[in-house]
């Protein structure tokens, strides 16, 4: 039996600019009672993080930024019915996951994640034949990463580039910390032999 | 899968080159911000409203709960309560006409008026005996005064009232008394059964009760309405009267007076206080009155009535009546009737409130010839907390017997005397309070070291 590799919280990652959970308490307190300047407070401590999120998730910066402001104008709408269990910016995430989700399912828009081969579609330049670059790999694992089923998508995704701890992603999915790690554990495994795949698959066509 | 491409995978993951958001996207997600943020919906409105409104009925569930758990420990303690002191009271009186533990009243009959007529019980001394028993017996007008108060009506079978029961029974259903009720027990006083009294009263025809003439003895306790005179007069003279000439439960009958106007056949009162002059402060006056009606037209009311005292001798030290041994049966009772007694009490340093101080029961038998009893139940809390507290009746009637002490040797004349001035002060209309002020000042000078008369 295999050991579930640790894979600690990140505070450090976190955007610095997200609220502590006190002051989040204290801003949605003021927001819902209608005041707009906690609500500009609000986006002003979280859309850098919510950006950065979705950019991670689709890779385009104009993109990630209209996803972000969608993300924040559903955010408006579900207000009132959070509860507040969990931290502003894991319901933000999760909003923004959402958002991410409902774009690459559109048909004009979709990023496909049946076409593993759509990453060589958008890769279109000049460098395409040089050694594969920080910025191509980068492109590559988000590709495999976006591959990953629903459950391990999410959360490799809210841990590693949304920057959530594990423990409140266990929170928003509803299951214990082990099962996250082990989630992740396993959501590894794919992601190194899909890596590993691909990057046989170049050094292949580099010897033919 | 090794520690090393493990590591290497989470690094990528980790530092994936992120741009800075477009400038303007921050302005683009303010002007998003809708201006109805207020409470969110009318969803979130009605979940809070919900929320409240579930809070509410939780509270008030939870208060009914406590309060409904509060009330039924509260009966049960009460129900308790009651039917502990009926087994003791039972215990101690198994007969409601023999009374074994009694302690028989000193009390005094006095007539509502001096004016109107007043007829006689048929338990009254014809007037030669009255003559050698009291002499110089007269009929004078009464004051009244009060304490606590149960009323039995003519046609009442049954009433509870609080510690007090009234019961009626048809003559049928109830057995003959004894002649003479078994010694009491050691915790209360029983009423001794004059035999020889009662058979005479039970001889005396109505005729004699016509006779309009004030009852001297009631219960076996002096209503002499002229001792005060008598005494009165002497200490104007400026003479000490004699011990034995000092009847000082006709006295506390004189000062306690009649009711004002009493419309129940029968009514029973019982009070307590401090004493009226400053002494053991655990010293307390129980006072003990029977009225029966006020009502123009003479007739007799009740027969065979008796009254008994049972001091709990768990709360009351010592106790003794003033100005009398003991209370006895008396024959009948007539209309315009009053009848004082006042026990001298002291009660243990402690005590709850709830601990019984006396029982006082009253039976008699009506003019239809059934049997009632009223008793009543002095506890601690029902004791007045101060003389002052007490009723005007009760004071007058106290301070009236502590006067009448006074006046056989005991010390504190001067005492009598300043709360007697205050009494007569309060009461400015009160024609026996300004007396007894003036008799009690009049005392005082007597016991005086310069007057030389005293004791």
């Amino acid at each position: 039996m295999s050991r579930v590799a640790p894979f600690p919280a990140r505070a450090a990652e976190q955007d610095d600019e997200v609220a502590p959970f006190g002051e989040e308490r204290r801003l949605l307190a003021a927001i819902r009672a209608g005041d707009e300047r906690a609500a500009e407070e609000l986006v002003e401590r979280t859309y850098s993080a919510v950006f950065a999120s979705v950019y991670r998730l689709c890779g385009d910066s104009d993109l990630a930024a209209d996803l972000t402001q969608e993300t924040f104008q559903k955010a408006w709408a579900a207000l009132p019915n959070f509860d507040g269990r969990s931290q502003l910016f894991t319901w933000l995430y999760r909003i923004a996951y959402t958002t991410f989700l409902n774009h690459i399912r559109r048909p004009r828009r979709m990023t496909s994640l049946d076409e593993p081969n759509a990453l060589e579609i958008c890769d279109t330049s000049p460098s395409a034949d040089q050694l594969l670059s920080e910025q191509e790999e980068a492109e590559r694992l988000r590709a495999a990463v976006l591959q990953l089923p629903e459950d391990l998508r999410f959360t490799v995704t809210a841990h590693f580039w949304g920057g959530l701890a594990v423990r409140e992603i266990a929170a928003v999915e509803q299951i214990t910390t082990v099962a996250i790690r082990k989630r992740l554990h396993k959501a590894f495994t794919i992601l190194e032999v899909a890596i590993g795949g691909a990057e046989d698959n170049d050094e292949s066509e580099e010897e033919s | 899968m090794n520690q090393k491409k493990r590591a290497d995978l989470q690094r990528k993951l980790t530092l994936a080159q992120v741009p800075k958001p477009p400038a303007d996207l921050l302005e683009k997600i303010k002007k998003d911000i809708p201006s109805h943020l207020v409470m969110g919906s009318p969803t979130e409105r009605d979940r809070f409203s919900r929320s409240v409104f579930f809070n509410t009925r939780v509270a008030a569930a939870v208060l009914m709960m406590v309060t409904s758990a509060f009330l039924v420990l509260q009966f049960f303690s009460r129900a308790d309560h009651e039917r502990v002191a009926s087994v003791m009271a039972k215990a101690q009186a198994p007969d409601p006409r023999a009374i074994p533990h009694a302690v028989p009243l000193t009390l005094t009959a006095q007539n509502a008026g001096s004016s109107g007529p007043v007829e006689v019980a048929n338990n009254y001394v014809p007037a030669a005996q009255a003559d050698e028993a009291v002499p110089a017996l007269k009929t004078k007008p009464a004051a009244s005064t009060l304490v606590a108060e149960e009323q039995v009506r003519r046609d009442t079978d049954k009433l509870d009232v609080k510690d007090e029961r009234i019961e009626a029974k048809p003559v049928s259903a109830v057995a003959e008394a004894p002649a003479a009720a078994p010694p009491p027990a050691a915790t209360a006083v029983a009423l001794a059964p004059l035999a020889a009294r009662a058979a005479r009263h039970e001889g005396l025809t109505a005729e004699f009760a016509k006779e309009q003439q004030p009852a001297s003895t009631l219960f076996g306790i002096s209503v002499d309405q002229h001792a005060f005179e008598r005494i009165k007069n002497a200490i104007e003279r400026g003479e000490q009267p004699e011990s034995q000439n000092i009847d000082v439960a006709a006295l506390v009958n004189y000062f306690a007076g009649p009711a004002k106007r009493e419309s129940h056949d029968v009514k029973l009162e019982a009070e307590g206080s401090p004493a009226p002059v400053a002494g053991n402060p655990m010293r307390r006056m129980i006072r003990v009155t029977v009225d029966t009606a006020t009502a123009e037209a003479p007739g007799v009311v009740a027969t065979d009535a008796s009254i008994d005292v049972a001091f709990d001798d768990t709360t009351v030290v010592a106790h003794h009546m003033i100005g009398a041994d003991a209370p006895s049966r008396e024959g009948s009772l007539a209309r315009n009737t009053s009848v004082t007694a006042i026990y001298d009490v002291e009660l243990a340093p402690r005590g709850a409130s709830w601990q019984r101080v006396a029982t006082v029961r009253l039976t008699y038998r009506s003019t239809e010839g059934r049997e009632h009893t009223i008793e009543k139940t002095l506890h601690r809390r029902d004791l007045a907390p101060t003389w002052l507290a007490a009723s005007h009746r009760h004071r007058l009637a106290s301070l009236g017997a502590v006067w009448g002490e006074t006046l056989k040797g005991m010390a504190g004349a001067n005492d009598v005397a300043r709360r007697a001035e205050e009494l007569a002060a309060q009461s400015p209309n009160d024609e026996k309070a300004r007396e007894l002020a003036n008799a009690a000042n009049a005392t005082s000078q007597l016991h005086s070291p310069a007057s030389g008369s005293a004791r």
